[in-house]
Formats: C-alpha cells, sequence, structure tokens
C-alpha cells in the first residue's frame, strides 16, 4: 500500500472517529454533567479539535522501513498524478457545496422567505471553515483510494 | 490516465521475463519509480510519460516502440 493510500486512509479513520466519538459522547456528557443532550452539544463540539490528528497522516510518506523502500521513490510521477486529481476532486467538490451553501442560502431567504437582512451567529464563520475542511479532507481521501483501486493488491510501498 | 483510454498497450511483462526473469521490483529500481508504477503499466491502468518510457526501453535495450504500442 503506497503511502498516499495509508494517509488516504488514516484521514478517513480519524474523519469518521472523531464524528463517531461526538454522537457517543452527548448521551455521555449530558448523564455526566446533568445536562439535557442539546445544552452539552455545543460543548462537546470541542472534540473535534482532533480532526487536528489528520495532520499526522504526513507521517506516512517518511522514507523508513525495508530494504525495498529505500530504493524506491516516495513519490513517482504516478504518484504526483494520483495526488494532482485527487486534490481537483477535492477542491472541486468543496467549491461545489460552498456555492451552493451560499447561493441556495441567499436563494432561500431573499425569494422564498423575503428577508432582506438576517442575523448570523459568530459560530457560522467557524462552522463553514471546519465543514468545508472535512469535505475536503473526507472527498481528497476517497478520491485517493479510488485512483489507487480501494485495495492493498499492488503490495509493496 | 489509464492506458486504455488512448490504446496503449505494452509488453513489458513478456520483456521481463525474457531479460533473465527479471523482478518488477528490479525494473522500479532501475527506472526510478515505485513497484506499484510497474504493476499498473502491466495492466494498463497506467500511461507512463515519455521519459519514462525512454527509460524502461533503455533497460531492456529496445526501442520505445517496441515496448509501447498504440492500437
Amino acid at each position: 500500500m503506497h503511502s498516499q493510500q495509508k494517509a488516504a486512509w488514516f484521514v478517513l479513520i480519524v474523519i469518521g472517529g472523531t464524528f463517531a466519538l461526538y454522537a457517543a459522547a452527548l448521551p455521555l456528557f449530558s448523564w455526566w454533567f446533568h445536562r439535557t443532550v442539546s445544552e452539552v452539544a455545543a460543548p462537546a463540539l470541542g472534540l473535534f479539535g482532533l480532526l487536528g490528528l489528520t495532520g499526522l497522516a504526513n507521517l506516512s510518506y517518511s522514507a523508513r522501513g525495508g530494504r525495498n523502500q529505500m530504493k524506491e521513490p516516495v513519490m513517482d510521477e504516478r504518484d504526483w498524478q494520483l495526488s494532482t486529481r485527487a486534490w481537483s476532486a477535492g477542491m472541486s467538490v468543496f467549491w461545489l457545496l460552498f456555492c451552493i451553501a451560499g447561493i441556495g442560502t441567499w436563494a432561500c431567504l431573499y425569494y422564498l422567505r423575503g428577508l432582506q437582512q438576517v442575523t448570523v451567529p459568530v459560530w457560522i464563520f467557524p462552522a463553514m471553515i471546519g465543514a468545508g475542511g472535512v469535505i475536503f479532507l473526507v472527498t481528497r481521501s476517497v478520491a485517493t483510494l479510488h485512483f489507487y483501486g480501494w485495495n492493498a493488491g499492488d503490495a509493496g510501498r | 490516465m489509464p492506458a486504455d483510454s488512448i490504446g496503449i498497450e505494452n509488453t513489458i511483462r513478456r520483456l521481463r521475463f525474457e531479460r533473465d526473469q527479471m523482478t518488477q521490483q528490479s525494473l522500479a529500481e532501475r527506472v526510478g519509480v515505485t513497484r506499484q508504477t510497474i504493476i499498473a503499466l502491466e495492466a494498463g491502468r497506467y500511461a507512463p510519460s515519455l521519459p519514462l518510457a525512454v527509460r524502461i526501453a533503455r533497460v531492456f535495450g529496445v526501442g520505445v516502440e517496441d515496448v509501447f504500442l498504440i492500437d
């Protein structure tokens, strides 16, 4: 399995695990702090700080290991091509959803609800950045695994 | 880019066997790519760049057109 495949799986596991941990933490925090689930939902969002672990995915690119790994490049031309394509897929999906969210929200509020102004809570801004980052990382990782073939059949680096 | 999308076939696998059963790993080391790339080349799932195609042909001591064939 290539380093990019390992990194992609690592990112997906971290993101999936973080969401699963958040879902599991809500009833636990509710019971522990004697609050309702809706009251602990916002503070529990701090668990999404674990998404920072996705930065450790770059460690999979270190040229350590056996004799064969020392004789092969970390990234050859095919790996760079697949990386570029995965990045493009991630940015495309992110931009598409970003535009839909922005333009769609405006269209609904302006044309359907007839609103000229709305009050936006400040947490929307970091949430958009976080959601956009997750969308990009998930799409890029899935695209990477799809381009490599979803398996470790090309056994090796 | 998948090689089959532009109709390129190759004889890498046959040439490897004709060269004292050269392994994919050995060929990969000689041309400076990973073994995964050699596997993808032989399976027709990847079309190499021109420099890589020339390096592969030089390893086997044949011309590029003897290694890569366009339908």
